[in-house]
């Protein structure tokens, strides 16, 4: 296993930069992932660390050693597809003994030494039962662990993960979540895994790197990522519905600074409150996460925001309402199941220290100083 | 608009002499101007009972009425419904006005008439500035909204939608998904929408059929879908996360009854108390809850149902969840993101007794239906 290092990485495709001057340490052991929309350079990044494509401009180092100029199949780096891509005509464990018994070896291993390899991996895998049936007869997850299998046996420096989940349906998809997550936990390979679902991202990462248009927008943890987003990209892209970025302007009401949206005035919290009033000056807009809104059916203390039921959506064990308020869009998530007709009046509270301040002309989020 | 009926149908599909039973006696009704959703996993028979509503399928047996006619045997060109594809079906060549349009002027529409009908549709939906594009020319989303707009322009009576927002972008699905929710609310039109998405299904429809193996499992609102679901197959295909299960036994407490499930003892629901006392100490019983109803504290209280360690935990932005191992069994629980929780933490489970399902093992029916 190794660190990975990503320095001034830059790939053209035509006129396009599908990776440009990407910078990036990812520690050994670490579950890292790329995420992004599609365009944003993810498949390419990965293609670049295992060789399938070489960068116009910068270095890939796996460990110490500089890999640019290395042909891929010399790195050490397995990388896993959508589909497993497993032999059909193979047995479980034919599929997992393959690159033991490639050609290009060396040292050759005895079949006896591969038998013994293959068992141990399959036992770690909980896949030892199943070693004598072809890849047809597997469920979608004993096909993800054989060919998990066959990537561990290789013992490779680093795993790439091309969006591997998303084509299964949501059910399996959160099995087959928490199952990478635990198997990751066991062997800790260096890991880089990319997709364009921010839930995977903040379930399975350790750090999250998000892309746009070839750059990386932000790096950080999960909590991080979600939190506190450097701009409102990173705010819209990660979270679901996603954050509520609202238009209005600061105001000054009894000596406080608030913010204020067709007139009505939403108080702010003081950390975020002191960063706007020593902010340069220029136009702001308010952000609030759908889940940090109080919603109530009728008028209290407690809400005072008027807005009007423009949709309700029933999930379960949420319910989504979308809202107007002074014309902009608002959704709200409350949970439970809370059925309200569409015109229906709602009062609304901010929860005052969950606001974000985005720069209207940048979008660039406000840094706040944590209260001392 | 009208509604639509189907009474005791069948869809049997002949293979030299082995016959599949795709759709099993469906009796099921959507009332006028209502929005219902049919749902399940593939194969469950959603797909054929819609294509015996459009007439693209004969009826085995059975009859389906629309409005007050039967219409067994009346082809479908004349049953007036229209319908909303998948991959939308618009054809490449034309423009949105032109697709928008086509139907009206086959029909010999006059001009003036498809012109108010046109301009009405392109005000309903919002798509006014693009009528001039080519569909390579739209986003998912306006791509389906221009197949809406050229089935309601013919003034169907029932407005058939066949999984209509799978091919969009998972990003803007949800927002596609609350803007046609409420569009069909202003149409008021019959609507009967296709989907093996059960968060779909909840979110948008007044009720929703569950389907599975050919025959309905479950009709009603998200409410009673989600709240009261009828037996094992609705309880595990809608929620997500999905409800846990194991197996447990009733046994009479003092005056109370307690479900004992493996590793966790929980007070019965006061509504399942007389169904209960006449299984005491039977083994057939499955006990569902879902992870958003089993609470964790890092001791033990006087109403823990059990304890365990925690094996993963996923954060999910607000919330997190968190697999706890009970020795026999793996339980998920939801909590809010703020909870700190470890993997290797001991924690005890709580479950309110109101929030528990209880399920007939060999039937898989709720004790409560």
């Amino acid at each position: 296993m190794a660190t990975v290092t990503l320095h001034g990485l830059t790939k053209r495709f035509g006129k396009t930069r599908a990776v440009d001057e990407l910078d990036l340490v990812v520690e050994d052991g670490e579950f890292f992932v790329l995420l992004g929309p599609s365009g944003a350079g993810k498949t390419t990044t990965l293609s670049l660390i295992s060789g399938l494509e070489a960068p116009d401009s910068g270095q890939v180092f796996l460990g110490a050693d500089d890999v640019t100029r290395v042909d891929p199949w010399k790195r050490d780096v397995a990388m896993a597809f959508e589909s497993y891509a497993l032999y059909p005509h193979m047995s479980v464990f034919d599929n997992i003994a393959f690159p033991l018994r490639a050609p290009a070896r060396s040292p050759r291993l005895s079949e006896p030494e591969i038998k013994e390899q293959v068992q141990r991996i399959a036992t770690m895998l909980q896949i030892d039962q199943l070693l004598e049936r072809s890849p047809s007869q597997l469920s979608g997850g004993q096909r993800q662990r054989t060919s998990l299998g066959r990537m561990l046996v290789r013992h490779p420096r680093a795993f790439l993960m091309d969006e591997p989940i998303v084509h299964l349906d949501a059910k399996l998809r959160h099995h087959m979540r928490s199952e990478l997550k635990q198997l990751h936990e066991q062997f800790r390979v260096t890991t880089l895994y990319a997709t364009p679902d921010w839930v995977e991202a903040v379930a399975m990462g350790h750090r999250i790197a998000v892309l746009n248009h070839g750059r990386i927008i932000q790096t950080g943890t999960p909590d991080a990522i979600y939190n506190s987003p450097v701009n409102r990209f990173v705010a819209d892209f990660v979270g679901e519905p996603p954050m509520n970025i609202l238009n209005g302007r600061l105001a000054h009401r009894d000596g406080r600074l608030l913010f204020d949206i067709d007139g009505h005035q939403i108080p702010l919290a003081k950390p975020l409150e002191h960063a706007l009033a020593n902010a340069e000056s220029g136009e702001w807009q308010i952000g609030v996460r759908p889940s940090a809104v109080r919603l109530e059916p009728t008028q209290s203390p407690l809400a005072v925001l008027p807005a009007t039921v423009y949709v309700s959506e029933p999930l379960g064990r949420d319910t989504i309402i979308e809202t107007r308020l002074a014309g902009q869009s608002l959704t709200v998530k409350v949970p439970g199941l809370m059925p309200l007709a569409p015109g229906s009046p709602v009062w609304l509270d901010f929860d005052q220290n969950q606001l974000h301040a985005f720069n209207n002309r940048t979008g660039l989020r406000l840094n706040v100083d944590p209260p001392a | 608009m009208a509604r639509v009926a189907l009474d005791h149908v069948w869809k049997i599909y002949g293979q030299r002499g082995k016959s599949v039973e795709a759709v099993r006696d469906l009796t099921l009704d959507c009332a006028d101007g209502e929005f219902l959703a049919i749902v399940g996993p593939s194969g469950c028979g959603k797909s054929s009972t819609m294509r015996m509503i459009a007439g693209l399928e004969s009826i085995s047996r059975g009859t389906i009425a629309i409005g007050d006619s039967v219409v067994n045997d009346t082809r479908p060109g004349d049953r007036n419904i229209a319908m909303v594809f998948e991959n939308y079906a618009l054809y490449p060549h034309l423009s949105v006005r032109d697709n928008i349009t086509l139907s009206l002027e086959v029909k010999g529409t006059p001009a003036a008439e498809i012109k108010v009908l046109l301009d009405r549709a392109a005000a309903t939906l919002d798509i006014g500035d693009i009528l001039n594009r080519k569909p390579r020319q739209l986003s998912g989303g306006q791509k389906q909204r221009v197949a809406i707009a050229r089935a309601i322009v013919r003034n169907p009576t029932v407005l058939i939608m066949d999984e209509p927002i799978s091919h969009i972008d998972a990003r803007l699905r949800s927002k596609v998904r609350a803007e046609l929710k409420h569009l069909l609310r202003e149409l008021q039109a019959t609507t009967i929408y296709v989907t093996h998405n059960q968060a779909e299904a909840l979110s948008m429809a007044d009720r929703i059929a569950v389907m599975s193996d050919g025959e309905l499992q479950q009709v009603g609102t998200a409410e009673e879908i989600y709240e009261r679901p009828a037996n094992l197959f609705v309880a595990d295909f809608v929620g997500e996360p999905p409800m846990n299960f194991m197996p447990c036994t009733p046994i009479s407490h003092d005056s109370r009854v307690v479900l004992q499930a493996e590793t966790m003892t929980i007070n019965a629901p006061d509504t399942l108390r007389s169904a209960l006392d006449r299984r005491q100490g039977a083994e057939e019983l499955i006990l569902g809850i879902r992870p958003v109803d089993v609470h964790l504290s890092w001791a033990p209280g006087a109403e823990s149902a059990g304890t365990g360690t925690i094996r993963l935990v996923e954060n999910i932005g607000d919330e997190q969840i968190i697999a706890v191992d009970t020795g026999q069994r793996s339980i998920e629980s939801v909590v809010s993101a703020s909870v700190r929780a470890n993997v290797g933490d001991t924690v005890w489970l709580r479950v309110e007794p109101g929030r528990a399902h209880v399920f007939d093992s060999a039937t898989g029916r709720s004790l409560v239906a």
